[in-house]
């Protein structure tokens, strides 16, 4: 998420978006390492807040985090993995994740489970930059 | 399948989590986070502060469907 944001508009846009380290969104994943809030909507949300004022940050965040919920993941498979979609019906990592590797059988230190993830932060990276080109652009 | 307990997800994450944190121990050895003593003295010229919120420039959606992804892959998180 961060990478595909902050990453893309530091090397599009520069300063200030390159004075932002990436690498400080990594511990976001596996919901904060708590299997709590998936660490790609909280780092989107840090990404729509720094581009959006408070109110519009409140509307895209809420706008995507409702369509997380809904969503068939992983439809991005790069790797050709195969691997079976599941909808979170939440916004936490132990709903999203748990049910994926409930379905699945992939256990959460797979190969399989990081490509899921995967999939499911450039999903929501590509859907954020959807809503904030239709707000901000 | 069996369903999976909150107790066994979080114990996975865990295990991810306390291999993470050995790593970064071991790393933090080697190259450690930024300390004021390993600030320079003065803040570069260039770095005043920017207005919020950022200049937001369009982007293109298949290109951070990609870049996330792979930036996942590569740096995690």
């Amino acid at each position: 998420m961060a990478e595909g944001f902050f990453g893309e508009l530091a090397d599009q846009v520069g300063y200030p978006f390159n004075q932002i380290p990436v690498e400080a969104y990594v511990s976001a994943a596996g919901g904060y390492g708590q299997a709590t809030l998936c660490g790609t909507i909280g780092t989107a949300a840090a990404c729509i807040g720094t581009v959006c004022d408070v109110d519009t940050s409140k509307k895209l965040l809420a706008e995507l985090s409702k369509w997380y919920k809904q969503e068939k993941f992983p439809n991005y498979q790069p790797e050709g993995l195969g691997l079976p979609q599941t909808v979170s019906e939440s916004v936490l990592c132990e709903e999203s994740v748990g049910k994926f590797m409930e379905v699945s059988g992939f256990e959460y230190g797979s190969a399989e489970r990081k490509s899921r993830c995967a999939a499911v932060a450039a999903e929501v990276t590509r859907k954020m930059v959807e809503l904030l080109n239709a707000e901000l652009a | 399948m069996n369903e999976i307990s909150r107790k066994e997800f979080l114990k996975g994450v865990g295990k991810t989590v306390a291999g993470v944190t050995v790593v970064g121990a071991l790393g933090s050895v080697l190259t450690g986070c930024s300390t004021p003593a390993a600030a320079p003295a003065a803040a570069p010229a260039a770095a005043e502060k920017p207005q919020w919120p950022f200049p937001y420039k369009k982007l293109d959606p298949e290109k951070v469907l990609a870049r996330g992804f792979k930036g996942y892959k590569e740096k995690g998180g």
